[in-house]
């Protein structure tokens, strides 16, 4: 709690105490010594709020009021201290009973929040006028001229009137600052003062006084109830308690005999039927405007919703009949739908369009719901497709059941779809033919670069080293001279092997994909410096070329991965034949993909993976991480018509 | 007086083979071939007492060409000549049925040791092949199963032979618990053994659990 909100507690508090002095002087200067009610009669109707909405921290204030107040009207110290006690424990009593209720709501939106009231303060009055009598039995100063029912009654009643008066008027209303509202209000209030007057305190008595009675003010506080809910109510039932207390103290009007004959009991009563017939009214009256207000404003969010809604949205029966009907854009309508309303589907659409309708309401009826169901409607522009979404209206099962129906027009996103498959379709293709036209390309190089210079490159070493062989003995200048020749031819030799390989390993084609595999495995290792332990449990998987050529491609990418990013220790690659597919698998102990490090020609070399695994309708399974390093695992069929 | 069949589809090659055979005294070449049918045609229609074969000439796969040769002509010595220096060309030709495999580039130096020694019923392998043949060889030989494992896949079977499940050897080698499957089918295949607790009796039978791993 910041300084300033306890500045605000002590504040109140002291407020409270200077609260509780004043009331006892009012009460004083009211009734003063005739002992009709007690000095905190105004004060407890107070206390009993503020300790409800502030806390228990507020019970030491109401001590010291009570304490201070029962000094001010003149008990002696001892007597002060017992009386001020007692008041704070009551208070303390009633608030901790009324807080275990959690059904009540202090802000008395309903009629059972105010009978709890009505029955806290009848406890109250009791519990008081028991702590009196026995504190009249102690000490004979205190014994006074009240009976037990006044104490109880009187003690009730302030709790009744002023408790309901602060929690309601807790929160300043915004409505009522309408000028209408307002002035509405003050003529009930000054309505409902001239009637007081006329019936508790004797007004007009000369004309009006054999008629005057006190069931004239239901009709006021009827009024106030139903035009002003709780607040206006219980701002005018104090003041017409007031009015005919004051009536009963001077024994004027409807109340005159009340403190004479009926110690209070009869104005009780009175003041308790009016008030619960007020509240009643009241609760209930507000309890209806906001349901009424709770309605626009759903009607108002589903409105909005529905205009928000591009589709056209139809109540239909079983049997296909239009109920109602909402478009957003009404010229978007298609036309042959214009007036169908009150007529049947069945008579609007085409006979296999009505078909697809009616089975979507079955399923409907059925399920709860329907979708995705599609139908074609002829217009002007073409065919239009429509999306069906089907939804029940809460009610009882039968015939008479209704159902709302979404038709989404989907032309557009159905001729996208189309387009989109056609186009990812023609991708692929494109890249499984320039990834044979590549392949093809690079044998033939690698052919024609073995077969030509390498061939040539061989009978020419072949030459030298026989024109070698004769100029054995030629002058040194020459001999370092071929010495160079030598070397140039060897590296000549080597760079044209390194090339083809590069290209496509001959051994891919000359001794097949296992002997390819185990060479570059072995190639892998050596230049890599990452152990491959390559198993494979065929000597000859018998596969033709372009499915061995994919596979060589494959573990030769994942192998470059491993090298370039994969910071392994071990790398494996697995070949095993399960009959109708081959289950090709390539694991590292590495870093894993998730990592930073792949730039782009990783994925792009994992793309290409992809690609080929997809053109022949394998399927790939990568499980990578930091933790676990990375396991590709592929499955490919091992017959495969290829798009040719 | 040997003679020799010549096939190889560059005539420059051919040339060059010629004029380094001319040098001796006890080879001749009797007839040249330059593709695989022609290869087959000589063979069916002279005698010789060796053939000396590219393997990568147009036509038929070389491997095949070897194969169809020796069922042909049983006694036939072949030694291929090629240009590839990879073990892996080797030991198809030989397990094809060539008695030789002699590199190209070492031709000049190497060829007519070659031809004397297959000529003579011997075998001939190029020298900068022997190293990497000879392991091949030794895989052969009849070790005990689990030294034909890898160092990785002998580790593996170390840890499942230790009673460590999948997931735990995966998080301690740091590779994907499928990875792990995958060595695991590998080890129990090379072992030939269908199941872990084969591996754990093999383990103990050989002493090779004697250290327990720490987890």
């Amino acid at each position: 709690m910041s300084r300033f909100d306890s500045l605000e507690v002590w504040l109140k508090m002291v407020a409270l105490v200077v609260l509780y002095l004043l009331l006892a002087k009012l009460v004083l200067f009211l009734f003063g010594g005739n002992d009709v009610v007690g000095f905190s009669w105004l004060a407890s109707g107070v206390a009993l709020p503020v300790v409800l909405l502030g806390g228990y921290r507020y019970l030491p204030a109401v001590f010291l009021g009570a304490l201070m107040a029962a000094w001010l009207v003149g008990k002696s110290p001892g007597l002060a201290l017992a009386i001020a006690l007692g008041h704070a424990g009551t208070v303390y009593l009633g608030i901790w009973l009324l807080k275990r209720d959690a059904r009540f709501d202090p802000s008395l939106s309903k009629l059972d929040d105010y009978l709890r009231i009505l029955v806290l303060a009848l406890g109250f009055g009791l519990i008081t006028a028991v702590f009196m009598q026995v504190m009249g039995w102690l000490t004979p100063l205190l014994a006074g001229s009240q009976s037990f029912t006044q104490r109880v009654l009187g003690n009730a009643l302030s709790i009744v009137l002023i408790m309901p008066l602060i929690l309601v008027w807790r929160r300043w209303p915004r409505a009522w600052a309408a000028p209408r509202k307002a002035g509405e209000m003050a003529l009930i209030i000054g309505i409902s003062l001239l009637l007081g007057q006329i019936v508790f305190l004797g007004w007009f008595q000369d004309f009006l006084g054999h008629i005057a009675r006190g069931y004239w003010m239901f009709p006021i506080v009827a009024w106030a109830a139903v035009r002003s809910g709780p607040r206006g109510t219980v701002v005018i039932l104090p003041v017409i308690a007031l009015q005919a207390l004051i009536g009963a103290r001077s024994a004027a009007g409807f109340a005159s005999i009340d403190i004479a004959q009926t110690p209070l009991e009869n104005f009780f009563f009175y003041m308790t039927s009016l008030s619960t017939v007020g509240m009643a009214l009241a609760t209930y009256a507000s309890g209806h405007e906001r349901v009424e207000a709770e309605i626009l404003a759903t009607k108002n969010q589903l409105q909005a919703t529905l205009d928000a809604i591009p589709d056209r949205l139809f109540e239909v029966g079983l049997d296909g009949r239009y109920y109602s009907f909402h478009f957003h854009h009404s010229d978007l309508l298609p036309t042959r739908l214009n007036g169908a309303l009150s007529r049947n589907l069945l008579e609007v659409l085409s006979q296999e369009a009505a078909e697809v309708c009616m089975s979507a309401l079955q399923e409907a009826s059925e399920k709860g719901w329907s979708m995705g169901k599609t139908f074609v409607v002829p217009q002007i522009d073409g065919e239009r497709r429509y999306e069906l979404s089907v939804s029940v209206k809460a009610g009882p099962a039968g015939p008479d059941r209704r159902f709302i129906v979404i038709a989404r027009d989907v032309t557009e996103r159905m001729r996208d779809e189309e387009k989109l498959r056609a186009s990812e379709a023609a991708l692929h293709e494109l890249a499984s033919f320039l990834q044979r036209v590549r392949e093809d390309d690079r044998a033939r190089f690698a052919r024609e670069l073995h077969d030509e210079l390498g061939q040539n490159l061989s009978a020419l070493r072949i030459d030298f080293d026989r024109l070698a062989n004769e100029l054995a003995t030629a002058p040194p200048l020459i001999n370092s001279r071929l010495a160079a020749i030598d070397g140039m031819i060897d590296a000549t030799v080597e760079a044209t092997r390194r090339i083809c390989e590069d290209l496509r390993p001959a051994m891919l084609d000359d001794l097949g994909l296992e002997a390819a595999l185990a060479s570059h495995a072995r190639r892998f290792s050596k230049q890599s410096g990452i152990p491959c332990d390559l198993s494979l449990d065929r000597e000859d998987y018998g596969l033709d070329s372009t499915l061995s050529t994919a596979i060589f491609r494959i573990v030769q990418e994942s192998l470059t991965n491993i090298a370039r990013h994969a910071r392994a220790s071990h790398a494996m690659v697995t070949l095993e034949d399960r009959g109708d597919d081959l289950l090709l698998s390539i694991g590292d102990d590495g870093c894993g993909m998730s990592s930073k490090l792949p730039g782009e020609r990783r994925t792009h070399g994992l793309l290409g993976i992809r690609e080929r695994v997809k053109m022949f309708g394998g399927r790939i399974d990568i499980d990578s991480s930091p933790e676990r390093g990375t396991h590709i695992e592929i499955s490919i069929p091992r017959t495969r018509e290829l798009p040719r | 007086m040997i003679s020799i069949l010549i096939a190889d589809d560059h005539t420059l090659m051919r040339e060059g083979l010629k004029q380094i055979l001319a040098a001796s005294e006890d080879v001749i070449v009797s007839g040249e071939a330059c593709d695989g049918f022609d290869v087959l045609d000589k063979i069916r229609g002279g005698e010789y007492d060796l053939l000396l074969l590219d393997m990568s000439m147009p036509g038929r796969n070389g491997v095949e060409l070897i194969k169809q040769i020796k069922t042909e002509k049983p006694r036939l010595p072949m030694l291929v000549l090629s240009m590839h220096k990879e073990s892996e060309y080797a030991v198809r030709a030989l397990r094809a049925g060539a008695a030789g495999y002699l590199c190209k580039d070492s031709a000049s130096k190497q060829l007519l040791r070659a031809i004397r020694e297959v000529a003579a019923g011997g075998r001939f392998i190029s020298p900068e092949l022997a190293a990497d043949l000879a392991f091949g060889v030794i895989r052969q030989d009849n070790r005990p199963p689990h030294a034909l494992l890898s160092d990785r896949e002998f580790l593996i079977f170390r840890m499942l032979a230790a009673g460590d499940g999948i997931t735990a050897i995966a998080q301690r080698l740091n590779l994907s618990a499928k990875t792990v499957s995958t060595y695991k089918t590998r080890v129990l295949r090379k072992m030939q053994m269908s199941s872990v607790p084969d591996l754990v009796r093999y383990g103990l039978a050989h002493g090779l659990l004697d250290e327990p791993t720490k987890h």
